[in-house]
Order: structure tokens, then sequence, then C-alpha cells
């Protein structure tokens, strides 16, 4: 075999130890070595270098690696667990790109500060019309139904509203105040002022029979404002037109302009001996545009302003409110009861002739019926009822059953129970809370001494009490 | 590729599975069988380190490290080497990585370091050793080779893997394993030339 370097045998010493030469290639390496004695010595080294190192003792066993192994992986898991929601060695790169993204979203923002201020304004105006358009959900009824010219004259002269005499609540407007306008549900003391006839207010002025029509035309005219400017929501909200508070004093301005200057005189001083809070100049510029008569509060259904009042809102609210439609659906309530009552008449008839001349007495469930009623008597025995089944016997609270005529045609031998003039329990007013405008006739359901009370007591009133004409005509609803 | 179905089996007979059965396990969801996969490695693993470093004390650290990188990527194992091969290139690149440290912590001290060692160690040899000297001398020895070429030595002379696995874990070809392992027994020759020369 040829001389080889030292490089060369080193590699080869190398592959020779670890078996890696091939046959041929080991076959020449070991005929080199017998005939080269210093490459013989050089592998007796390497070979001892590989023993050395292959005897090499290792690190002593630890018994409790895994121990503290598995303490370490526990602490590990739950540190990444509980610090954040990727491995910690992101963290930096995560803070970085953070940092980054807040700078882009800041430039971009200061760039489109505009278009921004825009969007936001434009969403919280769709917002606050959701709002608006949401607030006075339900059944909507109107507080002041049955108001008098009087009271309307009484509210221009003084700002108030009776609600409840006893209690001295009223409704009270107020513009003189510095912080602005008022509308209170409140006790009041300017109710102690005596109340005032549109008959005595004329006198008092000395009015024309002409003025005293024109006084009687903005009353009119005022009542309706009125009841179309204060609403109770079902949902225990109060809705307050917002021009109400000024509303007062437009329709004094307005009568005054109706009067001559003797009478104007005159009602000026009828004002201060009244005790009223108002009175009146003349307009100091010539230019001023005359009033006009009630233009603040237009003709409803129109999207008004309306300061609305809910248990734990308060807030100006553009919404509309159609008083037409809440009377007609009123009236059509009305309608469908009639219907019913008339229904009710023709099946009584149907039956009474149906049954003439017959007799079912030894029923358990019997029927009685004559030209306008009819009665159902159900046997003891008729039902199958569990004992004990309430936890008190209900008697009835009268001595003695109030007697109702009829003609008897199938059980002569039953006593009669019913009388004619005995008004018939369920007809649809019975159980109806007065209107406001009736605390003068009903003064026992006028008790309202708060805000709340005057919110959730006209609640359960759902349909609209009818006129005298009506509650007449329906306290016998059998009637034919 | 190991069949993927799960099949809960006791404590006893874990210890006979194979490390693929378990890493299958452990990706199912059991991770109670990461414990059988350390206990069979954690004294390889630790040799290995003192191999390298030839101290004590390091010896633990760098191996819990090392299993608890192995604890977060195990999920990810996809099998296309061995377990084993595997835990030892983490162990290599977590032990050059504290190699790393070391060289900067230490960069200003480093070659009066090495040389003062390095006297240290001729002095000791040259004083006709027995036998537990010579292989603490030889531990001695291989820390004065540097990394690129102690871990290969390690790996043969030591561990006694093949070339293909060294290829592996020290992720380059088979060419430059066998080149690297020749010249480190070289200089590792020429560092012990008083001892393997008497």
């Amino acid at each position: 075999m040829r001389s080889i370097s030292t490089k060369e045998l080193q590699r080869t010493l190398s592959l020779y130890l670890d078996g890696a030469l091939d046959e041929e290639a080991k076959a020449r390496f070991e005929e080199y070595v017998a005939a080269n004695p210093g490459a013989a010595s050089e592998l007796q080294r390497w070979k001892r270098q590989q023993q050395l190192l292959n005897s090499k003792p290792g690190v002593q066993p630890n018994e409790w690696f895994w121990q503290k192994l598995s303490l370490r992986l526990e602490q590990q898991k739950s540190s990444s667990d509980t610090v954040y929601p990727f491995s910690r060695k992101y963290a930096q790169i995560a803070v970085s790109l953070a940092v980054i993204i807040s700078a882009f979203v800041g430039i971009v923002v200061f760039q489109q500060r505009t278009l921004l201020t825009k969007f936001f304004s434009e969403k919280k105006e769709q917002v606050q019309q959701i709002y608006e358009a949401n607030i006075l959900q339900g059944k909507l009824m109107p507080l002041f139904t049955d108001l008098n010219k009087d009271q309307v004259l009484h509210f221009a002269l003084f700002g108030t509203l009776p609600l409840d005499p006893q209690a001295k609540t009223a409704l009270r407007v107020d513009e003189n105040k510095e912080d602005g306008t008022r509308i209170e549900f409140a006790k009041n003391e300017a109710l102690q002022n005596p109340p005032v006839t549109v008959e005595q207010f004329c006198r008092e002025i000395d009015a024309t029979p002409a003025q005293y029509r024109c006084v009687d035309s903005i009353l009119s005219s005022a009542r309706d404002k009125i009841q179309e400017s204060v609403f109770l929501g079902e949902n225990k909200s109060l809705a307050v037109h917002a021009d109400l508070a000024t509303f007062n004093r437009t329709m004094m301005s307005n009568i005054a302009a109706s009067l001559e200057l003797p009478q104007r005189r005159k009602f000026k001083r009828y004002l201060a001996v009244s005790g009223s809070p108002y009175t009146f100049i003349i307009a100091p510029s010539p230019q001023a545009p005359a009033p006009a008569q009630m233009p603040r509060i237009p003709r409803l259904p129109r999207m008004e302003q309306f300061v609305v009042i809910t248990p734990d809102s308060c807030s100006i609210a553009r919404v509309n409110i159609d008083l037409q439609q809440i009377l007609r659906n009123e009236a059509m309530t009305m309608q469908e009861i009639r219907i019913m009552n008339e229904r009710t008449r023709s099946l009584i008839r149907d039956f009474a002739e149906h049954t003439r001349g017959q007799k079912r007495s030894n029923s358990s469930l019997r029927v009685f019926s004559g030209s306008d009623y009819f009665s159902i008597k159900v046997e003891d025995n008729a039902l199958e009822r569990q004992p004990n089944a309430m936890p008190f016997e209900v008697i009835a609270r009268a001595p003695k059953a109030v007697q109702f005529q009829y003609e008897m045609h199938q059980m002569p031998d039953v006593p009669k129970i019913f009388d004619e003039d005995t008004e018939l329990p369920d007809h649809p007013f019975q159980n109806s809370p007065p209107s406001r405008g009736d605390w003068k006739q009903n003064p026992t359901q006028s008790r309202m001494i708060d805000l709340d009370s005057v919110i959730s007591a006209p609640r359960d009133r759902k349909i609209r009490p009818p006129s005298d004409q009506n509650k007449k005509k329906y306290e016998n609803p059998f009637e034919l | 590729m190991v069949n993927q179905a799960v099949v809960r089996v006791t404590d006893s007979s874990l210890d006979q599975k194979s490390d693929d059965v378990l890493i299958t396990l452990f990706q199912s969801g059991e991770e109670e069988v990461f414990r059988f996969l350390v206990e069979r490695y954690s004294q390889r693993v630790r040799n290995l380190i003192y191999s390298i470093f030839n101290e004590t004390a390091v010896v633990d650290d760098i191996a819990q490290e090392v299993f608890i990188r192995v604890y977060e990527a195990l999920p990810r194992f996809r099998f296309e080497s061995s377990f084993y091969t595997w835990l030892y290139r983490i162990t290599i690149n977590k032990s050059r990585d504290e190699l790393r440290k070391r060289k900067t912590r230490k960069f200003f001290s480093l070659h009066s370091m090495l040389d003062a060692s390095n006297v240290e160690l001729q002095s000791k040899i040259r004083v006709f050793p027995d036998d537990n000297s010579a292989k603490e001398l030889v531990n001695k020895g291989l820390q004065q080779l540097p990394e690129k070429f102690r871990i290969p030595i390690i790996l043969k002379d030591i561990d006694g893997l093949s070339y293909e696995e060294m290829a592996e874990i020290m992720q380059c070809e088979i060419g430059t394993v066998k080149s690297r392992l020749s010249r480190a027994r070289a200089m590792l020759r020429k560092i012990l030339a008083p001892l393997l020369d008497t």
C-alpha cells in the first residue's frame, strides 16, 4: 500500500474503528498497518482512546427525577393556562404585534376621524329613533278624556289641572322658573283657588255675547289639545307633550286678544284678585307676529316631541300618537260588545223557543229560559268534585237571595231567584275605574298622592268610559 | 405508523409498550403515559448532558427542560423519526443553547480559563494516572473539544449510535458526520497524547 497522509490516515482509522470500511478497503488498510509500525501503534492508541470513552461512567441516577419533572410540568401548565393564551416564548412577539396594530389603528382613526364621527352620529341617531319608536309600546290612553271647559279655563288661569281633589294632586305647568319649563304631577296648593266657571268668568269681565262665544271656542279647542297632550302607556309610562308647559299661557294670550280694552282691563284685574300667577302686557314690538290659535301643539297624528317618563327612565322622544285611532279602537270595542250582546239575546230566544213546553226535572243539569233570560242550574251530584279541594268554604255574603221576576216555562215549582230591576252582573263597565275627569262624580276613586300612582292607577282601564247615554244603554245588556 | 385506535391499558402493561404506542396514547389524551417515556429515557438523556458538560449540577435542570419541551411538542409528533433520535435532537439543541449562553456570559474570561484548564490538564496527565483518574482526564479532554466536534464523538463512542442516527440528530449529511468524527478523534488523541503514549 502506498504511503498516505496523516489526515487520510486519521480518516481511515476512524472508519476502520467504526467498521465502516468495505472489505477491500479494510484489507488494504490492514496490509498497510502490518507493513507500517507507526500506523499500527497509532491504531492501538485510537483503540485505547475509544475504550476509555466507551467505559466512561455516566451520571448517578436520580430517583426523584420524575417527581421534580412532574412538579415543573404542573407549574408550566398552570402558568401557561392562566397568563398567556399561547406559548410564553411568543409573548414578546405578541406584544410587538399589539403595539404595531394599535399604532396602525390609531393612525387610521386619526385620518378618518371625520367619517368616523359622522358614522357614529348616524348610528346614535338610529338607536335613538329605535328607542323612541319602542318607548311607548302597548296600549295608550289619554289621561284627560272628559275635561269640561271650566277645568280648561282653570288650567289657563292657574296652570293646573286637578287630578284628585281629595289628595290635592294636580298636573301643574310653569314657565316662569329660570331653569326652564316645568310639568309636574304633584300636590298643589293652588288647587285651593276657588273653582271658576266660564259663565262666572265672563260675568266678571263683562264679556259681550260675541266675546263669550269666542272664549268658549278657544276653551273648546284647547280641551282637544290637552286631550292630545298627556298619555298613559301600558308599560307604566307617561308621555307629556313637550309644549304643554307653555300651552296655558298661549290660551290666556288668545283670550286676552279676543277682548276689547275695557274687558281686557277687567280680565287683568280678575287675574290679580283671583291669585293667578300670570298677567299679560301688550307685546312690545308691533312687528311681532300675532299669536296664532294654538300654534304650539298641532293636530295629531304627527311625529311630536313628548317627554316620556317610565319607572326607570326619563327622556324626550319624538313619537307618533294617533288619538283619533285610539278613540276609534275604543269605539270598535264598544261595537263588538253590542254584537256579543245581540248574539246572547238571540241565543236566549232560540233556546226558549226550542224548549217551550218541555220538562226536564229529572236531569241534574237544568236550564231555565224565558224571552229575555236563561238560567243554568247544576245539582251538587252532577259534577265529580274532590273533597276538601279548597281550604276555606266560600259563601255568599248577602243573607237573602235577590229575587228576579221571570215567566216560568219548564219548572213552575222552582222559586224565583232574580228580580227584573236587579242590575245584571258583569256589564262591561262594572269594574272600570272612573276617568280622571270624573273625579267630581266619584271622589272616592281619587286617592292618588304621588306620580307612581298617577301612572299606575289607570292601567287597568282598557275601555273608555261610556257617555251617560251609553251607560244607560248598557246597564241592561239583555234588553230587547 | 401505529394504529390510532386508543385502548386503555393498565400501568403494568404500559411499561412494556413501544414508544410509538405510548406516544399514540399520549396524543389521544392519556397524558399519564408520559411518565413511562421519561423513566425509559431520562437516564440516557442525563448521561448525554453529563458527557457534554461534565457537570452534575446542570444535568437535571437541562434534562427537565428537555422533557418539558418534549411534553409540549409530543402532541405534534408525526412518527417520521424514532422517538429517541427526536429526543436526542432536542437534548443536543438544549445543550447548545446552554453552551451559547455560557459563551456569552464568559466571553471576556474564556481564553484565560481555557488556558488555565489546559495547563492543569497537562500537569495531571503527566503524572501517570490510575484508571479512575484516566477516565476523569478523558472527561476533561472532551471538554477541550469545540462543541461542533464534541457532540459527534459523544454520540458515537459513548452512546454508540450509527452514522445515520447521528446525521438525523445533528441534522447534517452522513459524510459530514464521518468527517467531524474523524477530526474529533484526532483532536482528542492530540489532547490525550501524554496519557495514550505512556
